[in-house]
């Protein structure tokens, strides 16, 4: 039965956001990352930094509010790109990746063959400000451990395409975010959740209004983001998942069925590009090792 | 072309899967029902022969009948079955034009793996008749470009998806985009003439159908439809669960792969503002995403000779690409 509450549970939630939340308040930002900065102790991943991997942290310049040095510092605390480091070990690179994060004056910065992967405190601080709404801490918890993590991902899937020299039909963005999904969707209920999970909300939560040329954007509209995450991860495991495509009598579920009956055939499609493009440089070792470390801290995956 | 009709074009997508089980004992029974060539008949094109691509005419109905007229008399699928034998699928690809009303309950043309089929609609010929403009755009869009561009980017289109399909290629995008992105990158290995028909032709439609209301909406239906699919399609957030782009995303990704594997042929785009210049800059780098994807994934499938015959071949009437 865990399939029936946890989904349910997850879809109960996601539709409690769509309807509650529209106006965000971030007032109480810089306590909570110092709150995120003081985990439980808990047993680090015993695996080896992949060797092509490098890190960085830019101190930011003081923004007008002090909230880039807060993240700053949690940052120095809790060093998740070491953690990266350690998660990609089993992949074999031909040559080096450098995972930065940095101020952009912009929520992103497009990745540039040979540059680094940037990810911009300007991102992190969004994804900071829109959790604070959320009035239930494990919820709040899960968007930002699982929309930071799935945002590494993203970031980091263009470099992994350009490095590989991995085909890529469809628009790049649409990729990184499928490729993301997939990858944390292979790993326990609790990444796997506090990932899709958390990213789905923030997608909600900072959804925008396109119309017209706004559609002319490489990146694709937060809503359309959000149903192909639900999608993959309804996809690839449609029993945790489930809840999305239930409904009480008369109300619609947060997955619709015409989209529902084709997430199967999504996910699969995914698995079989991964398999073909990206597995041949995985150690299949070291992969099961990744897969078997705890990689969230305990109080950082909502229940 | 009204929103609502519309509608359907986007959840084509959505219904393939169940078509793709239906359409196998439909096709198989109605296999012996292809129409003959009443001729004049086609006069195939020496050297660009391929088994691999079997054309069938179905029967029109009253409704039809014109679109089935324009079609065969044209021998659009024989030219198509020829076009494509370069490419050598490890199946047959069938090539079927039939009403898809009421058996499929869509205009729009699909192709199914079920029946590995690629069915063409007597309807969507229609609904494309009705968006062609009457009169030359401002854009410099013809009602010829309209026509030609959306026959030929919709057979392409969906040769896309049997290809991915039939030649097990790793799709890490969303497949429409993928399969709008076939249809654009055949299209731009042709002469500018063929490049321009197909490419505004194809943006124009898309264009045509965002201003009739097939973007998403942006507020909530007051009352909202009892179907629960197009209840979904007339809501804010679910309209984004299609699995096809909008309208204007379809509209600027083409126009964008059109400037970035051509720029010269279609500045005109970006200078009239067309393609926002913000999009234009990363276009070439789109198009060579795309350019390595099908040389990896396709062109091993192409046969070299028959494709420099081909690309050297003039497909379009001159009246098509007026």
């Amino acid at each position: 039965m865990r399939h029936l509450i946890a989904g349910s549970g997850q879809s109960r939630r996601l539709i409690g956001s769509v309807m509650n939340r529209s106006i965000f308040v971030a007032a109480s930002g810089v306590v909570f990352w110092v709150m995120l900065a003081l985990p439980a102790p808990a047993q680090a991943p015993v695996l080896p930094a992949n060797p092509q991997i490098q890190v960085d942290y830019i101190q930011p310049k003081n923004n007008s509010t002090g909230e880039f040095a807060a993240i700053y510092a949690w940052l120095r605390a809790r060093r998740p790109l070491e953690e990266i480091q350690k998660f990609l070990a089993p992949l074999r690179l031909p040559r080096q990746i450098k995972i930065q994060v940095d101020a952009c004056e912009a929520e992103s910065r497009a990745y540039v063959s040979g540059n680094p992967v940037t990810i911009c405190y300007e991102l992190i601080d969004k994804i900071q400000k829109m959790a604070a709404s959320i009035p239930d801490p494990a919820l709040k918890q899960t968007v930002v451990v699982g929309t930071f993590t799935q945002t590494v991902l993203h970031e980091l899937a263009y470099a992994v395409f350009d490095v590989l020299q991995v085909p890529v039909w469809g628009r790049e963005d649409d990729a990184a975010d499928r490729l993301a999904a997939f990858v944390l969707l292979q790993f326990s209920g609790d990444v796997a959740h506090t990932a899709m999970v958390g990213s789905a909300e923030f997608f909600l939560l900072s959804r925008k209004t396109w119309t017209g040329g706004a559609f002319a954007d490489t990146a694709s509209p937060e809503a359309q983001r959000f149903y192909n995450f639900l999608c993959i991860a309804y996809g690839g495991d449609n029993l945790d998942f489930g809840g999305w495509t239930e409904a009480p009598q008369g109300q619609d579920p947060l997955l619709p069925d015409f989209r529902a009956k084709q997430c199967g055939y999504e996910y699969e499609q995914v698995r079989h590009s991964f398999n073909l493009r990206i597995m041949p440089y995985i150690d299949p070792d070291l992969l099961l090792q990744v897969k078997a470390a705890q990689w969230f801290l305990p109080g950082e995956v909502g229940k | 072309m009204t929103g609502v009709a519309m509608s359907f074009v986007r959840i084509a997508a959505a219904v393939t899967i169940v078509l793709a089980l239906q359409s196998v004992s439909f096709t198989r029974a109605l296999a012996d029902d292809c129409l003959p060539d009443p001729g004049p008949k086609y006069q195939p094109i020496p050297g660009l022969t391929n088994g691999g691509y079997p054309v069938c005419y179905l029967q029109p109905n009253d409704t039809n009948k014109s679109a089935y007229t324009a079609l065969q008399s044209r021998h659009i699928l024989e030219v198509y079955a020829q076009f494509l034998s370069p490419l050598h699928l490890p199946h047959p690809l069938t090539l079927i034009a039939l009403n898809c009303q009421p058996n499929f309950g869509s205009d729009s043309p699909f192709y199914s793996s079920g029946d590995r089929a690629l069915h063409f609609c007597y309807e969507w010929y229609n609904d494309v008749l009705r968006s062609a403009p009457t009169a030359t755009t401002p854009q410099g869009v013809t009602r010829a470009n309209v026509i030609t561009g959306m026959w030929a980017g919709t057979l392409l289109h969906e040769t896309g998806h049997a290809m991915f399909d039939m030649l097990d290629v790793p799709v890490l995008g969303r497949e429409e985009d993928a399969a709008d992105q076939v249809a654009a990158f055949i299209a731009l290995q042709f002469n500018k003439d063929v490049q321009r028909t197909i490419i505004k032709g194809f943006a124009y439609f898309w264009q045509i159908a965002a201003k009739s209301g097939d973007d998403p909406p942006t507020a909530t239906n007051p009352n909202p439809p009892k179907d629960a699919m197009q209840r979904c399609l007339n809501d804010p957030l679910c309209a984004y669960a299609d699995v096809h782009g909008t309208a204007s995303q379809r509209l600027y990704n083409t126009l964008c792969l059109g400037y970035g594997g051509n720029p010269d042929a279609f500045k005109d785009f970006v200078q009239m503002g067309w393609l926002p210049k913000t999009r234009a800059d990363d276009c070439g780098r789109e198009y060579h995403q795309l350019e390595f994807a099908f040389f990896k994934t396709i062109l091993p499938f192409v046969d070299p000779d028959m494709r420099k015959k081909v690309q050297s071949t003039q497909w379009l009437l001159p009246t098509e690409m007026q």
